[in-house]
């Protein structure tokens, strides 16, 4: 009994210094709180024995810890409701999530570093953002479509490239999103550096996203409406995820990974394998990007850059390959932390180059690395 | 007519100077099995350093008083040293840890070094994020012959390019360092083997590949006469480019490779109409269409660098 | 040809640049059989097995397998076929478990595809399950140890449990026939005498399988082959049982200057 009032404490805590550090508005708050979760996790990490049990309370708690966190997460916007832009940048730091997740399958799962998302995210918001202001397609139809526009697109890039060794296929996606941009600047029908204008706030029946929600006589700004949904769509391809791994699937990526001939040689179709990533990550991508396009109701080239991918690249390096609750700590980590230290904003892209090479160098498979398939 | 003669010659003059960029990828891809992806930043480095310097004549009145012939000596020599050992210097601390690493990782990480020069640039240098401008160091002068009117400094920069690519052909072809580099890039076990050593090597193969970038640089610089911080990436890329069109690894290849982008670039832009914005698309795609059905480029497999 | 020649190869030619590697090869194997295949090193018997496995095409020739001809299938479907190896020099899958390893030698017998893993994933959960149990079964037919270790990442591994593990995971197929590229190799002594042990059990308890294998020790060859192949810079030099090509001069010249396996051993 005290051992789970412990741990619910502990996760309390936690929250607190969640919730502080994205209301809180000047340098040093914010720092004394980013140190403080910072010295919570070393001392959790180092003191062997405060390790071991939290180890044992998760395993044991399992369900009331999580549901605990799931009620802090579905919380978390009506504590916020007076903080309407970090409601936003929590939105924000989900569809960076939603890109890693799926990037995640292609270069932690396969080793396929592909540099193309920019394009994939652009392709599910410009695909969805046309239909919805020439057709007026409603946004529930175009979510899925704007993921499938995307899905063909990586497949037709992942086709051709399969006799391609993975080292130049990396360099084809980069070039690939270079022309995507060029074009969608370039192109009438695109809306050229303008982008385009005006998309429709959703609606759920006579509700819509572009107003706030009414709750208990509390008034919760409209960005909570994006928020929800995108917990809801993380939750999903969290479950898509396990399910990938724990799969013959999953599995065939893992030996392309490693060594790509004797993964043909027990069976797998690896070209098959290789276009079910690229069409994967891809659908996703473009899911996020119909998201993110009726959010803002305006796109333009300038969202859809190389930097992009660079960026999703970095959560995945950082957060962990092949490890789907490190991805989503690295995309948490890679976008909330710069949006509160405004002052940097100018240096975000220098200092993802840095973390990369850091990084890189000494922790190659990121924070949190890939786990053991464990079968019972 | 005339008109297209221009072309041609604009089309030369351009692709001698992606020539200089290529050739450091093939040279780099064929010592080291590695994809530079920063070398094209490193060219902008050059062009910067060579305002830079242009700048501090400037800046200490020395403008006046020394011929102008003298400057422009003076800033390509400055910037031969200075891109030179700054290539090098980047090969040591950010390439070299990772040689034992898988080529992707070695990829992600020029290219992050690549992100980490181009925002360095913009955030570090004045006004940095806005285009720069080029000073006029080469003789603006045009001269005719018939109908055509040349520019000079095109010419110029074409004779350089070429000089410069001469230069290190034969360096490449006949000194005993250019041999040991040629040994490394057939295999660098046996180089060692036999008393090579490699790293020493490497490194001076990163000098000149960064020389004849951060000459690029000076070149691409003055025929532009506008320069931004961002002219690496796109650069770099169509470097790279031509590279694998002619066959990544084959020095030859880099220079056809340069010759057939720098033609379909001018080209495209001078007589597809609407073409001009397009014409990056183009070079691109034809890349794409290399590395997918014909990696080895225009003159061949991935060979080391032939004679 | 007949109907329980379950391989053959007719004047199999594969050239590299210049090199004959396979030279004009005639082999076949009975359903059942074990058959050794020596020769010194670089003899052509791996670039044999990758031509049979169709990592390389050959130049000239055919290869029947079950008498239909496999050449130009890709490398998967020439496995699912029903053929199975293990490489010379190992080529496990070294950053995930050694159960993982021998589950995913279960690929081709195993159904699920992507519907299945996003909308009725109960069966795959199901399929998995069963090809753990399995797998560990495997595992433990070679060393209980092998079965307790089976979450270690196969790069953790000993060598010689690496090499069991890329059999075991060869086997999990259930395959018509099996190749075994130098299973002994790096092994001392005494292992050598396991394995060879392991292998009559596998044989035993699949009367239909079939090997080829690979060796150096010829001590594993005399005891384990039913015919043994003979190859020298890439042409079939003898063919016959153990006793009688032990004895063939040609076969004797080739190995000389070679570091001769002492027979008795």
């Amino acid at each position: 009994m005290f051992e789970i009032v412990l741990f619910i404490a502990v996760e309390t805590l936690f929250f607190v210094f969640i919730y502080l550090f994205l209301i809180l508005e000047k340098i040093y708050s914010i720092l004394g709180i980013l140190g403080g979760i910072i010295l919570l996790s070393i001392l959790i990490n180092k003191i062997d024995k405060l390790n071991s049990f939290l180890k044992k309370c998760f395993s044991e708690y399992k369900t009331p810890v999580i549901l605990y966190g799931i009620i802090f997460i579905i919380a978390l916007p009506i504590l916020l409701r007076n903080y309407p832009y970090q409601i936003f940048i929590l939105f924000n730091a989900g569809l960076f999530a939603l890109l890693a997740l799926g990037l995640n399958w292609q270069i932690g799962s396969t080793n396929i570093v592909n540099f193309a998302t920019g394009a994939s995210f652009a392709t599910g918001a410009y695909t969805s953002a046309l239909l919805a202001i020439n057709m007026g397609w409603s946004f529930w139809i175009l979510l899925p479509i704007g993921g499938l526009a995307a899905a063909g697109i990586g497949f037709i890039l992942g086709l051709p490239c399969m006799k391609t060794k993975t080292y130049y296929l990396s360099l084809v996606t980069i070039a690939f999103t270079l022309i995507v941009y060029l074009l969608l600047n370039n192109l009438s029908w695109t809306g050229g550096p303008d982008g385009i204008a005006d998309i429709p706030f959703p609606k759920i029946g006579n509700h819509s996203f572009g107003s706030p929600i009414r709750l208990f006589g509390w008034e919760i700004p409209f960005q909570a409406n994006f928020y929800y949904l995108t917990v809801f769509l993380i939750a999903l391809t969290f479950i898509v995820d396990r399910r990938l791994r724990y799969s013959r699937i999953g599995l065939a990526w893992n030996a392309i990974r490693n060594d790509e001939i004797a993964a043909e040689c027990q069976g797998i179709d690896v070209t098959y394998s290789k276009v079910l990533s690229f069409s994967l990550n891809f659908f996703f991508d473009g899911i996020a990007g119909t998201l993110f396009a009726f959010c803002m109701s305006h796109i333009s080239p300038e969202s859809f850059t190389f930097n992009v991918s660079v960026t999703v690249v970095t959560i995945v390096i950082v957060g962990g390959m092949d490890n789907a609750v490190g991805v989503l700590f690295g995309a948490l980590l890679m976008t909330l932390i710069p949006e509160k230290f405004q002052v940097f904003q100018n240096y975000r892209m220098l200092i993802f180059g840095f973390v990369i090479l850091i990084m890189l160098r000494l922790r190659p498979k990121g924070l949190f690395p890939q786990t053991v398939r464990k079968y019972d | 007519m005339t008109q297209f003669i221009e072309q041609i010659m604009f089309a030369l003059m351009l692709s001698s100077t992606y020539a200089l960029i290529s050739v450091g990828f093939t040279l780099f891809f064929g010592a080291i099995n590695i994809v530079h992806f920063s070398h094209g930043d490193v060219a902008m480095l050059g062009a910067f350093s060579g305002i830079i310097i242009y700048g501090l004549f400037g800046f200490t009145g020395l403008i006046g008083n020394v011929p102008s012939w003298l400057v422009t000596i003076i800033i390509f020599l400055a910037t031969f040293i200075l891109i030179g050992f700054l290539g090098t210097f980047f090969e040591r601390t950010v390439i070299k840890p990772f040689r034992k690493s898988p080529l992707l990782m070695v990829l992600v990480t020029t290219i992050a070094l690549g992100i980490v020069i181009r925002e360095s640039v913009r955030l570090f240098y004045p006004q940095g994020s806005n285009p720069q401008v080029f000073p006029k160091i080469l003789p603006q002068m045009n001269f005719e012959a018939g109908n055509l009117i040349f520019r000079f400094d095109h010419l110029l920069i074409f004779l350089i390019s070429i000089l410069l690519i001469s230069f290190m052909f034969l360096f490449i072809n006949r000194t005993k360092t250019g041999l040991a580099i040629r040994a490394i890039s057939q295999d660098i076990e046996a180089a060692n083997l036999m008393g090579i050593n490699s790293d020493i090597i490497i490194a001076i193969t990163f000098f000149i590949g960064s020389i004849l970038a951060g000459l690029a640089g000076i070149l691409i610089g003055s025929y532009q006469t506008v320069v931004r911080f961002d002219i690496g990436l796109m650069g770099g890329i169509k470097g790279f480019s031509a590279a694998v069109v002619g066959g990544l690894g084959n020095f030859y290849g880099a220079i056809v490779g340069s010759l057939v982008l720098g033609f379909i670039e001018s080209l495209t832009s001078a007589y597809i109409p609407g073409g001009a914005p397009y014409k990056d698309v183009f070079a691109f795609i034809i890349v794409i269409f290399f590395l997918v059905f014909k990696p080895s480029g225009i003159l061949g497999r991935m060979a080391p660098i032939k004679i | 040809m007949e109907n329980d020649h379950i391989l053959i190869t007719e004047d199999l030619t594969i050239n590299f640049g210049g090199l004959r590697a396979v030279d004009g090869v005639d082999f076949y194997i009975k359903k059942g059989e074990v058959v050794g295949l020596i020769g010194p090193n670089g003899s052509g018997k791996t670039t044999f097995f990758n031509l049979i496995t169709g990592i390389y095409k050959p130049d000239q020739g055919r290869i029947l397998f079950e008498g239909e001809n496999t050449i130009g299938e890709k490398p998967y479907k020439i496995t699912r076929r029903g053929i199975a190896r293990t490489f010379q020099n190992g080529r496990l899958f070294a950053d995930i478990s050694a159960l993982d390893n021998v589950i995913i030698g279960m690929y081709t017998k195993q159904k699920t595809n992507l519907l299945d893993t996003i909308f009725r994933y109960r069966r795959v959960k199901t399929e998995l399950r069963e090809g753990a149990k399995r797998a560990m079964e495997l595992l433990a037919f070679f060393s209980k140890e092998l079965k307790d270790n089976c979450l270690k990442l196969v790069a953790d591994l000993p060598h010689t449990d690496r090499k069991r593990v890329e059999i075991c995971r060869a086997l999990a197929s259930n395959p018509k026939l099996l190749l075994l590229d130098e299973p002994t190799g790096g092994m001392s002594p005494e292992e050598t005498e396991e394995l060879m042990q392991d292998i009559r059990k596998i044989k035993e308890q699949n009367k239909n399988i079939t090997i080829i294998i690979i060796e150096h020790d010829m001590s594993v060859i005399e005891r384990v082959a039913d015919r043994v192949y003979v190859f020298n810079y890439g042409k079939k030099i003898a063919d016959g049982p153990f006793s009688v090509i032990s004895k063939d001069t040609k076969v004797i010249e080739a190995y000389l200057g070679e570091e001769t396996e002492d027979v008795e051993t």
